[in-house]
């Protein structure tokens, strides 16, 4: 073979071989951009399908037919073409996950044994609370508003306007289960007893009569009822009130 | 009383879907939900013809009170306050109590609609009907005092109810009204 042939045969082998480096970087879709942007030659490659002669030597890339020829055009296509590919995303992947294992792992390992010490500041906010007086009412609290609100009920007054809100709660959960209209502090205020000089002792005294569920057991609690005498009826009531005449 | 028949937590069914309120009693199958602010001033508006609207109403509360009642011989006040207001509360016109001062004797009319001026004629007017219809008993009524959010109305002889509203017009106390009245003979 001449000089000339040989000269050309190589020149094509150098083409050839690294028109078929390409192929081999299409199949890595997800590192796509280095890759295009590394060889932005070989996009003629793609539909024009590589002669006979090509195919055959790029099949045997490493062929004892190629190897004594074109050493040094396919020794810097083909480990150049694969290492971006490969490498890089092998090496990317990794690298994300090593990352993202400290931060995730890492962090509240380092932290989850150090609860012991936050424990005690959980604690403190705790301890503080019954200072600052929550608005929960304790037992003895609830017992003496009780106390005081039986009491006003038998009394047939109103509730006394110093409750603070926290009573004030208790006072309608109190008057809800009896059944009797909400009384609220301060806004309905039994008027006095009117004197007068008439002589009737068990006349003189005012009562009030609400609205009562008749629910004996916390009608009992209460001793509202019990406290009472036998109430007359409305109707006797109303007549005496009919009866009323004006003076003069 | 018939108190089981009438519970309270199904007394009111609202029916969002058909825009329907319905009562379960058996007077009113439907009501509808006005703003107490608009029914003020309806009742203001009728001026003294409010009358028939009171007594219509007045009869309708009445006839649920008896009911309530169930035949009870002789109730008490408190068994006639609950059965009035519920059959007022069913209607979102509050509740009620009775009060004794002496002879005297006084409906606690609390939540009302209305508590202005404009309001007692159809309150008297109301109190009255259902008071003498509930007991049998023919009652005058007159408002004896206004706070917040009630009113307090005497119960008595026409006579009496004027003497407490001139009272109570010229500002007077409650209490004092009710002194001066007392003061004078009962029959």
């Amino acid at each position: 073979m001449s000089s000339d042939v040989i000269a050309r045969l190589e020149s094509l082998l150098g083409r050839v071989i690294a028109r078929r480096a390409v192929p081999r970087l299409v199949p890595a879709p997800p590192v796509a951009p280095p890759v295009v942007a590394s060889s932005p030659a070989p996009r003629a490659i793609t539909p024009e399908p590589p002669r006979p002669e090509a195919r055959v030597e790029a099949r045997r890339p490493e062929g004892p037919a190629a190897a004594p020829e074109a050493p040094p055009v396919v020794i810097y296509a083909a480990p150049e073409a694969p290492a971006p590919v490969v490498i890089e995303a092998v090496v990317e992947a990794p690298e994300a996950v090593v990352e993202a294992a400290p931060v995730v792992a890492a962090a509240p390992v380092a932290e989850a044994p150090k609860p012991v010490v936050i424990e005690p500041r959980v604690e403190e906010p705790v301890v503080e609370a019954p200072k600052t007086s929550l608005p929960l009412p304790g037992p003895a609290k609830i017992s003496r508003a009780d106390d005081r609100i039986a009491a006003s009920f038998a009394a047939g007054a109103s509730v006394s306007p110093g409750l603070g809100d926290d009573e004030a709660d208790h006072v309608e959960t109190l008057a809800f289960r009896v059944g009797r209209a909400l009384p609220k502090p301060g806004q309905v205020p039994a008027p006095p007893l009117p004197v007068t000089t008439r002589d009737e002792p068990g006349e003189r005294r005012s009562e009030r009569f609400t609205a009562s569920l008749p629910s004996a057991p916390i009608a009992a609690q209460v001793a509202d009822a019990a406290a009472r005498p036998a109430p007359a009826s409305l109707r006797s009531l109303l007549q005496r009130s009919v009866a009323l005449r004006p003076r003069g | 009383m018939a108190t089981r028949l009438h519970p309270l937590a199904s007394a009111v069914t609202v029916d969002l879907s058909h825009g329907r309120i319905e009562l379960k009693t058996p007077s009113l199958a439907r009501a509808v939900a006005v703003p107490a602010t608009w029914l003020a001033r309806a009742i203001a508006a009728l001026g003294e013809g409010v009358d028939p609207l009171a007594k219509s109403l007045a009869e309708s509360v009445a006839k649920d009170a008896v009911m309530i009642l169930d035949g009870t011989a002789d109730p008490t006040p408190e068994e006639v306050a609950y059965s009035i207001a519920l059959a007022l509360g069913q209607r979102g016109f509050g509740t009620c109590g009775f009060e004794r001062f002496g002879d005297a004797l006084t409906l606690l009319w609390n939540f009302p609609p209305a508590t202005d001026a404009s309001f007692h004629r159809f309150a008297t007017a109301l109190v009255a009907k259902v008071v003498s219809d509930v007991t049998g008993v023919q009652t005058h009524a007159a408002v004896l005092s206004t706070h917040a959010e009630g009113l307090t109305l005497f119960l008595g002889a026409d006579p009496a109810c004027a003497l407490v509203r001139e009272r109570a017009a010229r500002g007077d106390a409650g209490p004092q009204i009710l002194a001066t009245l007392l003061g004078g003979a009962s029959a």
